[in-house]
């Protein structure tokens, strides 16, 4: 097969994945701020801590797999603690200062976890099963990162089915788009807010869960993450699940193509030094760029949820 | 030339129509009043003439000028003035505070960075004797939350009045008011026609027939008819419209 | 959260005394930081002075931030871009062997202007959240631009060779660089006191409570938001162009949204009551910097729960405790 064909699948493949993990990270989020007007910088504690369990797990018990379970209830449980001590406390002060108390989490959280597992971090072993190459006609890809694909697509659909065909996601999306409407059908809105903060932080869990083999657990990958998270849902439109996929999407590709492409590009006119640090640079901003449009001409995003 | 002339004046909403081929003037002086059942569209027709709402068709001429592709400031420093149905006032700032706001906006602007409000004698003077008329003196410096209900509307017609306006738009101004407070606000109304063009939104009717001198009846986005009090009083269709409706 | 703005004095009020409490206040803060250096030195403690040139550094920042959420209503998380735009405009001139202070100035106020223009014709037409989320994106592109830029030395960060001259100061001399550095603090403070009290301070604060009043006045709210967010923009440049020659070492980090951040809390910890508030959450900002880390490597976890006891106390219930706190010591 064409060199650059299969560098360009691999590569739309590595966008996809990114995709996905982005749109696990970024579907609670977008969920919590819609219904409950919450933004919270600690969503990416959820992630860096889903990281940090299933690798202290996997190293304990030998297998990959266990972790993540045990990281997503262990996260539950924490989300469950937090929004009732701190969240609920926040839901009706201004933007600014959820922003600030969260970010106070984030940091409390980061070096909780410098404190117990050092500065550089864990590694996760991956299984046997997930390693080496698969080959799919002319193309190999790698195993690990088909399996991210494959589980995320798996779990966008089930998030899909329970939006879209259960009663929880009917409430949910009720609340969503008109939470005075909600209250007055009588849908215990608290019980809503707790399982849908705990929801999302499960999901961001397992997205850095899913990450920690590839990119390892490391302290400061929460606020990086929470921050491209939030991008991704003003881009797809605040309280809208497809909104956060279809921005998600948008994002891990311009992402993950535009580091590969762009770099290459750069360096056909500047120096090759110049254009590695250039190029990834320039995706970032292309992803920014596209945020501040959105905001400055559509500012409910590309797919708002269905009227308030 | 009339004060103010809205002409097939039609704006929807998806597929309602809010309104319908809307046609009416008011002439100088005139208190030409706007009813109609709940629902019939007054609220957006205000809101279409002040610019807040873009219409769809149609045009709005104030003095003859058109004014309805203007951004709301605009239509506001060409001479229309509106009083809100729920009060816009900045109750964190004094009544005087309020009432400077108002001048300011009139015919200057404010980018002076260094000279504070406090020497601006010729503007807080006028301030001062345009509040005064409306009972205000002695309370220049308190926060406007602390007035009631009906002073925060007298201070909002204050302010609508003091940018000298050519049309005073006001919606439902007695609405929320006590038995007294409307009986006050008619009073000031009353001492306003002949001398300001105003079109009245309002569902009070004995305040309407008192101070109108037409009346237009809305129904469902569209005009029903215009004409004298009386004349619409012993209409039968605005009898009809108004039978069950709590006319206080 | 934010306090009632201050209610105009009375014309009759303001014969009465030569020097307003709040003029006061401001006077005696003053003093408090043309001495404190000598004093530091004098106990032998000079890294002490070191943290109060930053504090005040960072307290330039905080003032036109504070004035543009306290007055206008306009939260920005983006305002550190404009330290750092400040920053590497010496830097940049410097790297070119360009060490003119003037010039670099010239550079840092039209840069920052311009992109404060720019941006904030965008930011502007959005409220709330977006608004906050539109300026952090704006300063995390000029974040990845410098990131990106290997020339100027990117991640690894650009070595400032001389400081800014500028003919009569010697910004070199930690001395001048710190009585600078309060002259543009205080003359800032003296410029956002004036704004509030006059016609363009009334807009302002008129529009954060009701855009529609002002509109029915007559008044384009827009160009008066927008004029307010290119002042704050360009001052807050002079803290990155004395930040640039404190260190004589700057990196993009400067300008992360952590610092925006950082910058935010500041100005929460002021109280926003006051254009002089931020003064106090800078200083206070600093020493719990300074303490903390010298307690323990850990030290941003206390930081972090302190963050969260100011917002979900309050600052003033906290101030309160404290003092109650400080009380019961004695």
């Amino acid at each position: 097969m064409d060199m650059n064909l299969a560098l360009f699948l691999t590569q739309l493949l590595n966008g996809v994945q990114l995709g996905l993990i982005l749109f696990l990270l970024s579907s609670g989020l977008t969920l919590v701020f819609g219904v409950l007007n919450f933004v919270n910088l600690a969503h990416g504690a959820f992630y860096m801590l889903g990281a940090f369990l299933t690798a202290a797990v996997a190293l304990a018990t030998g297998s990959f797999l266990v972790g993540i379970v045990a990281a997503a209830l262990l996260t539950a449980v924490l989300a469950a603690i937090v929004e009732g001590t701190i969240a609920r406390a926040l839901y009706h002060r201004a933007h600014l200062e959820q922003v600030l108390a969260t970010f106070g989490l984030l940091l409390c959280a980061q070096t909780a976890v410098h404190y117990l597992y050092g500065p550089s971090g864990l590694t996760v072993p991956l299984p046997d099963w997930l390693q080496g190459f698969v080959s799919l006609g002319a193309i190999t890809l790698p195993t690990y990162r088909l399996f991210i694909v494959v589980f995320g697509i798996l779990l966008a659909i089930v998030l899909w089915f329970v939006m879209a065909k259960t009663r929880a996601g009917m409430i949910i999306r009720a609340s969503a788009t008109n939470r005075v409407m909600a209250e007055s059908l009588g849908i215990e809105t608290q019980a809503v807010f707790t399982g849908l903060f705990g929801a999302g932080a499960v999901l961001a869990a397992i997205a850095g869960g899913l990450i920690a083999p590839i990119t390892g657990a490391s302290i400061n990958m929460g606020g990086p993450a929470v921050i491209l998270a939030f991008v991704v849902i003003i881009i797809g439109g605040l309280g809208s699940v497809r909104g956060a996929f279809a921005a998600a999407m948008i994002v891990g590709l311009i992402d993950t193509l535009g580091r590969a492409y762009l770099t290459s590009v750069l360096a056909t006119i500047f120096a090759p030094k110049m254009a590695s640090t250039a190029g990834p640079a320039l995706a970032s901003i292309l992803i920014y760029a596209i945020m501040a449009v959105v905001l400055a001409f559509k500012p409910e995003g590309l797919f708002p949820p269905a009227s308030r | 030339m009339s004060a103010l002339a809205v002409k097939n004046l039609s704006k929807r909403f998806g597929g309602l129509v809010v309104t319908n081929d809307v046609t009416f003037s008011v002439q100088p002086g005139e208190c030409h009043a706007l009813i109609g059942p709940n629902g019939a569209g007054k609220t957006t027709l205000i809101s279409q003439l002040m610019g807040e709402l873009v219409s769809d068709g149609g045009t709005i001429s104030l003095r003859g000028r058109r004014i309805e592709t203007l951004p709301s400031h605009a239509r506001a420093r060409a001479g229309l003035a509106r009083s809100f149905q729920i009060t816009n006032l900045v109750k964190r700032r004094s009544v005087l505070d309020n009432m400077l706001l108002a001048l300011i906006g009139r015919n200057g602007h404010a980018f002076t960075f260094f000279r504070p409000l406090s020497s601006e004698a010729a503007l807080i003077t006028e301030a001062t004797d345009l509040l005064a008329h409306f009972s205000f003196a002695g309370r220049l410096h308190e926060p406007v939350s602390e007035l009631s209900h009906g002073e925060q509307r007298v201070l909002e017609l204050a302010m609508a009045l003091a940018a000298k306006p050519a049309v005073l738009l006001l919606d439902e101004p007695m609405a929320g008011l006590g038995h007294e407070e409307t009986i006050k606000m008619t009073d000031i109304l009353g001492e306003l026609r002949g001398e300001i063009a105003m079109l009245l939104v309002e569902h009070d009717m004995d305040a309407v027939f008192r101070l109108a001198d037409r009346v237009t009846v809305l129904v469902s986005g569209s005009v029903l008819m215009t004409d004298q009090p009386a004349v619409v009083r012993s209409d039968p269709r605005v009898r009809d419209l108004y039978l069950g409706e709590n006319a206080s | 959260m934010t306090q009632p703005a201050p209610l105009m004095p009375s014309p009759k009020a303001q014969t009465k005394s030569f020097i307003s409490p709040s003029v006061f206040g401001v006077l005696i803060l003053a003093g408090v930081l043309w001495i404190l250096p000598f004093v530091f030195l004098s106990i032998g403690q000079a890294f002490l002075v070191d943290a109060l040139l930053r504090a005040v550094i960072l307290a330039i920042a905080a003032v036109s931030l504070n004035f543009l959420a306290f007055t206008g209503g306009m939260v920005s998380f983006g305002h550190a871009a404009f330290v750092g735009i400040g920053a590497y405009s010496v830097g940049i001139c410097d790297h070119y062997g360009i060490s003119n202070g003037f010039f670099q100035l010239a550079i840092s106020l039209g840069v920052s202007g311009v992109f404060a223009f720019v941006t904030g014709t965008l930011a502007l037409r959005t409220k709330g959240v977006q608004f906050i989320m539109i300026t952090l994106a704006f300063s995390q592109i000029v974040y990845y631009v410098m990131l990106g830029l290997d020339e100027y030395g990117s991640d690894d960060g650009l070595i400032i060779n001389s400081s800014s001259y500028f003919h009569v100061i010697d910004l070199s001399n930690k001395t001048s660089l710190y009585w600078v550095a309060l002259a543009v603090l205080f003359a800032q403070i003296a410029l956002f006191r004036c704004l509030n009290r006059s016609r363009f301070g009334l807009v302002l604060a008129a529009a954060d409570e009701s855009e529609r009043r002002v509109r029915s006045s007559g008044l384009d709210i827009f160009r008066y938001k927008l004029v307010a967010y290119v002042l704050a923009g360009m001052l807050a440049s002079l803290s990155g162009v004395l930040y640039a020659n404190l260190t004589g070492f700057i990196t993009p980090e400067l300008m992360d949204w952590t610092q925006s951040g950082d910058l935010l809390f500041i100005v929460t910890l002021g109280g926003m009551g006051t254009m002089s508030a931020p003064v106090v959450g800078s200083a206070f900002f600093v020493s719990l910097e300074e303490a903390l880390s010298a307690l323990t490597i850990y030290w941003h976890f206390w930081f972090g729960l302190i963050l969260i006891a100011v917002v979900l106390f309050g600052i003033e219930r906290l101030k309160r405790l404290a003092l109650e706190f400080s009380g019961r010591l004695r």
